[in-house]
């Protein structure tokens, strides 16, 4: 089971709002190369893994994307902060903002929504951790 | 297709393939062998070009190198593994950096701080 | 209290570098559980990160549920400071 901490695992301070740029950062929280299926991807294929050393990094960097999900949302939270109707229109992000205002919902850049399509989870040790290299380069 | 052997300068390296990073046969237009500094005068002249089918065209070596570089037939770190599997080096606890450090680059073990470059892909 | 409070950031400073080399010798750990030195590096980021999590519960509020002092503070202040992505957050 998960504990939190009230912290970032590394400080986000963004003072210059820039909502054209957020549109693309999205991807890195909903899109399919992004810290929520990189965390799902290893979550979920901890449980068919025949060793426990293999059960255990995968739980633990699963985690630790959940983590680099929460910094990937701060900064889309905070280069959106109180974004004007015309700034919103001239940067592209007011079709985001149609259906979510400035709410965090995971999607990629292009507006797909995320889906656990992004990753596979075969229950094979091997094919599994070769989906794992091939999406992040992690390996047990 | 070139097979792995002919794209890792560091592969060769770690074999000691003289004092150059990469072995100058793997590439074509070449003109020494890599091998050690003392093999490589003599080999230039005794060098020549020879191409195998279906192999990347090199260059065969008459004068015995020292250290024998990759490129040989001879030599394969993966001999007798299964086929159709992919290998991962095994790592080890070395060349830790500074826990502030670490925090700045995104990780503790220097061997693992490949920042991305850009264009390419290839850091 | 008169005591010299710990400047924030310079604490915060130290649970962030403590705990990310924690967190990075976990993994390595995980694959190499008989790992001498790296048990010992663990061990002694591990205190450094848990003495600074107490301290800086103690004077700026707790970022753990396991340092909320309920003793200390006479009510639930686990929700009082801002939120990791709130300005003046962590």
């Amino acid at each position: 089971m998960w504990n939190y901490e009230k912290r970032l695992q590394y400080p986000v301070k963004i003072t210059q709002t820039n909502p054209k740029i957020a549109q693309v950062i999205i991807s890195q929280f909903g899109g399919p190369d992004g810290e929520l299926a990189a965390s799902m991807r290893y979550l979920s294929q901890r449980y068919t893994m025949p060793y426990k050393e293999v059960t255990g990094i995968l739980t633990d960097i699963g985690t630790e994307e959940l983590a680099h999900m929460e910094m990937v949302c701060t900064i889309v939270h905070q280069l959106t902060r109180d974004l004007t109707p015309e700034e919103l229109k001239a940067s592209g992000f007011d079709k985001y903002y149609v259906d979510h205002t400035l709410a965090l919902w995971p999607q990629a850049a292009g507006g797909a929504p995320w889906t656990a399509t992004y990753f596979q989870s075969k229950g094979d040790p091997i094919t599994d951790l070769h989906e794992d290299l091939a999406a992040d380069g992690t390996t047990a | 297709m070139p097979n792995y052997r002919y794209n890792m300068p560091e592969y060769e390296r770690r074999n000691n393939c003289g004092s150059h990073p990469q072995a100058a046969l793997h590439r074509h237009n070449q003109q020494s062998c890599s091998g050690t500094r003392e093999t490589i005068v003599t080999v230039q002249s005794s060098c020549e070009p020879v191409r195998n089918c279906c192999e990347v065209p090199r260059r065969e070596c008459r004068e015995k190198m020292e250290m024998s570089c990759a490129v040989s037939d001879n030599y394969d770190a993966l001999a007798g593994m299964p086929l159709a599997m992919a290998y991962i080096p095994w790592q080890k606890w070395r060349k830790i950096y500074d826990a502030e450090k670490a925090l700045c680059q995104g990780t503790i073990f220097e061997e693992l701080d490949k920042p991305f470059r850009g264009r390419g892909g290839v850091c | 209290m008169a005591e010299n409070r710990p400047c924030r950031r310079d604490l915060l400073n130290r649970i962030n570098t403590a705990s990310f080399a924690v967190d990075d010798v976990k993994l390595f750990l995980d694959t190499h559980p008989c790992d001498t030195e790296a048990l010992e590096y663990f061990h002694e980021f591990q205190q450094m990160r848990k003495s600074a999590l107490k301290e800086y519960s103690r004077y700026y509020g707790p970022l753990t549920i396991d340092t909320v002092d309920v003793d200390e503070c006479d009510r639930w202040n686990w929700i009082n400071e801002p939120w990791p992505w709130q300005e003046g957050g962590c």
